[in-house]
């Protein structure tokens, strides 16, 4: 019992059940937090996003040029990738947390952006082997 | 196969298991800590189920061998985050000195706070009562000095997937004895349920830091980099 008292256990009790989801989500979402952002703004330079930012068009963008290379290269997309989406963009739609729910689904294009980069460069690599 | 045995062996089976993560290619230097930490941690399994069979589950020879390996083992892990810490630190222009003399300040203040409060309000010191305080208040600082140090990670932007995996492994680690001992504190009748769920949250946490060591880096396509990122 934290300093032999009961008040202070359920205090520690509800703070590490909140610590504890925490990490929950974060050893989940990890690699989202990890992508290189920078990789949005090249397929912009490139002309293959729109040059104006819009954020649930961008990734539905990356998402279906991804379906559609994606098989081809061996290349699994996450299942649950796209249900996070959906839950940013209901509260996107609902405006929660506007900013946070704005940056995640920044981080969740980039992160699907790098997928896309991957999957290009397998599909150089299969088309020409010499490389 | 007795209950305990078997938990005994899954435990055992997980800590090896992620022992033998640690000698995976592309692992920095945070490895040799870890794997410390993890021998520690077998050793302690094997101490106290031998402790176990030879002095049965009342006695006063497990408690010590129990409560006293057990600490050395959360103990030891705290100085694993303390040492990821200073690798996350080292690549970025900040600095932190004396992160380890801080660390130890903080455990034997915690430690010497929870006996004098367990001596003076139940008026001596039985190894149950010390131990079972210690354990919930060492699990609680784990919990919330790996999550400091993830949310530090997160400011200074450090990367790799392996090192934020692993400190988010002993945040999970730590939490998850916090609530067992949190719930054991408030509802005593838990405690029959703690027998249990103390080696599985432990068999979890063992399978949570092999799998953060052992899954390599997402593929990076080339000329993409990482601001700075920490081998782990």
């Amino acid at each position: 019992m934290i300093f032999d008292s009961e008040w202070a256990s359920v205090g520690a009790l509800i703070f590490a059940v909140f610590g504890f989801g925490y990490a929950v989500l974060a050893f989940a979402h990890v690699r989202i937090d990890n992508c290189d952002m920078k990789e949005l703004a090249r397929l912009r330079a490139e002309g293959i996003l729109p040059e104006k930012v819009e954020l649930i068009r961008d990734f539905m963008a990356i998402h279906r040029k991804l379906d559609e290379i994606a098989p081809a290269v061996y290349l699994r997309q996450e299942f649950w990738i796209q249900v996070y989406f959906q839950v940013l963009r209901f509260a996107h739609w609902m405006e929660w947390r506007a900013r946070f729910v704005e940056r995640e689904l920044t981080k969740l294009s980039a992160y699907q952006a790098n997928h896309y980069r991957t999957a290009m460069i397998r599909m150089e690599r299969l088309q020409n082997p010499a490389l | 196969m007795s209950v305990s045995l078997t938990i005994w062996l899954s435990v055992c089976s997980a800590t090896t298991i992620a022992i033998a993560t640690t000698w995976r290619r592309g692992l920095g230097e945070v490895r040799y800590f870890v794997r410390w930490y993890l021998l520690a941690a077998l050793a302690e399994d094997c101490a106290t189920h031998f402790a176990l069979l030879r002095f049965g589950y009342r006695s006063a020879e497990y408690k010590y061998v129990y409560f006293g390996a057990d600490l050395a083992v959360v103990v030891i892990g705290f100085f694993v985050l303390a040492r990821l810490v200073e690798l996350a630190f080292e690549k970025s222009s900040l600095r932190l000195p004396g992160v380890r003399a801080i660390a130890l300040l903080v455990f034997t203040g915690l430690a010497i706070c929870s006996a004098v409060v367990v001596y003076m309000l139940r008026g001596g010191l039985s190894t149950g009562t010390l131990g079972l305080e210690l354990e919930q208040n060492f699990s609680f600082l784990g919990m919330v000095l790996a999550i400091v140090l993830f949310a530090v990670i997160n400011v200074i932007q450090v990367e790799g997937v392996r090192f934020r995996r692993l400190v988010l492994s002993f945040s999970l680690l730590y939490g998850a004895g916090a609530i067992i001992y949190s719930l054991t504190a408030i509802v005593p009748q838990f405690r029959e349920v703690t027998t249990y769920a103390v080696p599985i949250t432990s068999l979890a946490g063992m399978l949570l830091i092999a799998y953060s060591l052992w899954v390599p880096e997402p593929e990076m396509a080339p000329g993409l980099t990482r601001r700075f990122e920490v081998a782990a």
